[in-house]
């Protein structure tokens, strides 16, 4: 970057002087300016500009000659910051631009400017504080002017970084590429302005200094484009229309003139595209087109101009700038582009240096793989097939199964009465000249069906066997009777002819099918009460005996005759039941306890009878009885089948 | 009082006193013997037992052991009311259910030929269930004497009191039952004769007074 050379402001007083020898006359700005605030971590650029003395006498001034002992401007030139407090502190002067040469010859019209690259990390190695920067020139020579020479000051007020603006992001940002460039790190200022105008699009200072940047890397095209758009971005953000800066001006000028007005030695080029293939899928999607811009008479890569890529009939041109020798687009397929051959149109518009040419080739897009996948579908045995269902997998542009043509059809081999297992879906009928269609199988998996085996309640009087069990059946599919199970039905129950009444849970097992999942369902065996014996209290005389008592088995002992004073014969057995028994007495010799006829809970004894018409017959009762006390009790008689 | 209302009354007292003796013969007196023979040398124990709730008393007298001797008297199993303590088997023994229901006398003996004794109850009848009065004789070798009790108590004899006359049972052979015949008393006589006397004096006064 260039800088305005203030050079009134700097007469030398010894220019008035009669010296006959010419004198250099030094002057320095930092970061362009003569008294500024700089910030801690903000580059430091120092230009040093470097006069004869005698230039205002016109051209028979004598030259001014400066030629380092050493030929090393590094000793000449010394750059020195002097704090408040008398600090000081030093940098080597690096040369980054001119002079080159070891000697330094100016006449009356020439100058030198010379600058130091203050980094980030120098700047942020000074203290606070306010600063006096000066630059000298000291040359011993034989061959040319020899002294010293020193500028006047200028003021820099170093402090930390605050939050900034965004104008003084700007300047930093301009600082920072300035100095990248100045190091010679053209990228790198190119990609802090970029990163800039990332952050604010339409800075037209921004997108000049861009501009430029790629200028000096030889991207002319880009220079131009990048040019146009800040000349664009001004007169937009302007509300008035007014002229854009002219140092933007004259650059988009400069470039234009360049790039439409090819000169006498403008190359020719050759225009090539890449010879595409796409799937149809890729339609509605950036797809990424090239073109290859050559020179046949140049071994340097075409790096400028702008090729328009476009497809015939498909969608819009999109320009793209050289970039070593390749021009590449983003480009969008519209949705809908069915599968076919298009052709891709390449123009080249040429610039100074390049003419401008096309070229062609041929891009295809081809059908797109679609898989249509048949549903994996179950059902139990003996169901009929439901319609099957498929999935597509591989649709694009929005395609969904009805803009395919023809019919789904998917078919299995399994019937309504097919056994369980897994049999094929197979689909078909579809078809699509954007698609590549493959049919996938699926599977329908049959599982055996629900049968529910019921063991049915029964019942039977209590002392009587089990009856037979049976079942029933609930699930049967297919018009499948008991006769299509394997196995040997058996049901059974834990109640024996001697449980006591109640129920129990009938059981049953043994049966097995490939098409039913059995389930078996307990029944009930309901045991009822038997009947009571017949009271025959009424049909019998009873004589008591007295009671024996043994001293040995310390029981007591009574007969009863019990007389059959009915017509006819009571048949056994006989339940002699003593109710009311003395409660300190217990029979010993006890059949049980009444548990059928009232009341119950009584002890009895019972004889296996029958008793004929007007036959007697005898029981012995015997009783314990601890206490010794009187034994008294109600005698009742029960007969026949039944219970007591 | 007219001759002929004092021969009536004469007439009906001596008929009372001679025909009303049966009710001095209420009670049931057997003689009862034992074969105990078989029994041999050792301790044999008899058990008399009364059971009931009648008031009824049995009285054993007379009691002779055939040439055996009398031993102690069992009193872990004599319990309830009669003879407790004393030699029964000589002094004679008497058991009542008056109060308990269950009354037995024990006693230990050396065995004789046999055991005899008069037996003496008395009838009170109850009912459903009768006292009785029963006796078992157990061996030195303390096993009871088998009986054909069909109890299985081996009762050798047993007397239920269900009648003023009641049933003597006997379950062996090697009891023997008699029963005494009956005879007047010495009041009764008394009270016969003074019948007599006074109808013998009536009577010549009436043919007196026909005369």
């Amino acid at each position: 970057m260039k800088r305005l050379l203030v050079l009134l402001a700097f007469l030398p007083v010894a220019a008035f002087a009669q010296q006959p020898q010419a004198a250099p006359d030094i002057t320095i700005s930092a970061n362009g300016a003569t008294n500024i605030n700089l910030y801690q971590g903000w580059p430091l650029i120092v230009d040093v500009t470097i006069m004869n003395s005698l230039r205002f006498q016109g051209g028979s001034a004598p030259l001014l000659v400066v030629a380092p002992a050493s030929g090393n401007w590094t000793d000449a030139i010394q750059l020195t910051a002097t704090s408040s407090s008398g600090n000081t502190f030093q940098w080597p002067f690096k040369l980054a631009g001119s002079p080159s040469n070891p000697t330094l010859t100016l006449d009356t019209n020439s100058y030198v400017t010379a600058n130091w690259q203050i980094s980030f990390s120098d700047t942020l190695a000074l203290p606070p504080d306010t600063y006096q920067l000066t630059a000298t020139i000291q040359i011993t020579s034989t061959t040319g002017w020899s002294g010293t020479s020193s500028t006047s000051p200028v003021s820099i007020q170093v402090g930390p970084e605050p939050t900034l603006t965004q104008d003084q992001q700007q300047l930093k940002t301009l600082l920072v590429s300035e100095y990248q460039t100045n190091t010679g790190d053209l990228d790198g200022a190119l990609t802090t302005v970029e990163q800039y105008l990332n952050l604010n699009p339409g800075d037209v200072v921004a997108m000049t200094a861009a501009a430029n940047l790629l200028e000096l890397q030889g991207y002319p095209g880009l220079a131009y484009t990048e040019a146009l758009n800040a000349v664009n971005a001004f007169e937009q953000a302007e509300p008035t229309p007014i002229e854009a800066p002219s140092n933007l001006l004259s650059m988009y000028q400069r470039l234009f003139t360049y790039m439409t007005t090819p000169s006498s030695s403008a190359l020719p080029t050759d225009v090539t595209t890449s010879n595409t293939q796409i799937g149809y899928s890729s339609a509605n999607q950036a797809i990424t087109l090239t073109a290859t811009v050559t020179s046949p008479n140049s071994s340097s890569s075409v790096n400028e101009g702008t090729v328009t890529l476009s497809l015939t009939g498909v969608g819009s041109p999109v320009s793209a700038t050289v970039l070593q020798g390749t021009a590449t687009v983003s480009y969008t397929i519209p949705g809908g582009t069915v599968v076919g051959n298009y052709v891709l149109q390449a123009n080249y518009n040429g610039t100074s240096n390049f003419l401008s040419s096309n070229g062609t080739s041929q891009l295809t897009i081809a059908a797109t793989p679609l898989t249509i996948t048949a549903n994996n579908v179950s059902r139990q045995y003996g169901q009929p097939n439901s319609p099957f269902t498929a999935t597509y997998g591989g649709f694009a542009n929005g395609d969904t199964g009805s803009t395919l043509q023809g019919t789904l059809t998917c078919t299995t081999t399994a019937t309504q009465s097919s056994a369980p297992g897994s049999y094929p879906i197979l689909c078909a009928g579809l078809s699509s000249p954007n698609y590549t269609i493959a049919f996938a199988r699926g599977t329908l998996t049959i599982t055996p069906d629900s049968l529910t085996v019921t063991a049915n309640n029964t019942s039977r009087q209590y002392g009587q066997s089990n009856p037979p069990f049976t079942v029933s059946y609930s699930g049967f599919v297919n018009g499948d009777t008991a006769s299509a199970l394997t196995g040997t039905l058996s049901c059974s129950t834990a109640a024996t002819a001697s449980s006591p009444a109640g129920t129990y849970p009938i059981s049953c097992s043994g049966l097995s099918s490939t098409n039913y999942t059995i389930t078996y369902v307990p029944g009930q065996l309901t045991i009822t009460p038997p009947p009571c014996a017949s009271n025959v209290t009424a049909s019998l005389a009873v004589t008591r005996s007295g009671f024996s008592y043994s001293p040995l088995a310390k029981r007591y002992a009574q007969t009863l005759t019990l007389t059959n004073t009915a017509g006819s014969t009571i048949t056994g057995p006989i339940y002699v039941i003593l109710d009311n028994l003395t409660s300190s007495a217990a029979l010993y010799n006890t059949g049980g306890s009444t548990a059928c006829a009232a009341p119950t809970g009584s002890p009895y004894v019972s004889i296996a009878g029958p008793i004929g018409a007007g036959a007697s017959t005898n029981v012995v009762l015997q009783f314990t009885d601890p206490t010794n006390a009187a034994i008294s009790y109600s005698a009742r008689f029960l007969a026949g089948a039944g219970q007591p | 009082m007219t001759t002929k209302a004092l021969f009536r009354m004469t007439v009906t007292l001596a008929t009372l006193l001679v025909f009303g003796q049966r009710g001095a013969f209420a009670d049931s007196i057997e003689d009862v013997t034992v074969n105990t023979s078989s029994l041999g040398a050792g301790s044999s124990e008899v058990f008399f037992f009364l059971t009931g709730t009648g008031g009824n008393t049995a009285t054993l007298s007379g009691i002779l052991l055939g040439g055996g001797s009398a031993g102690a008297v069992d009193l872990t199993n004599t319990t309830g009311t009669g003879t407790t303590a004393g030699n029964g088997l000589t002094s004679g023994v008497s058991l009542n259910d008056a109060t308990n229901f269950l009354n037995i006398f024990a006693q230990s003996f050396a065995a004789g030929s046999s055991l005899t004794f008069v037996l003496d109850l008395t009838t009170n009848v109850v009912s459903p269930n009768p006292d009785q009065f029963s006796f078992v004789i157990l061996d030195p070798n303390g096993s009871a004497i088998p009986t054909s009790d069909p109890t299985g108590f081996d009762n050798l004899m047993t007397i239920n009191l269900d009648s003023t006359t009641p049933t003597t049972n006997i379950y062996s052979d090697l009891v023997s039952v008699t029963s005494p015949t009956a005879a007047p008393e010495p009041s009764s006589l008394f009270l016969l004769a003074s019948g007599l006397l006074a109808f013998s004096i009536a009577r010549k006064r009436f043919r007196a007074r026909c005369a």
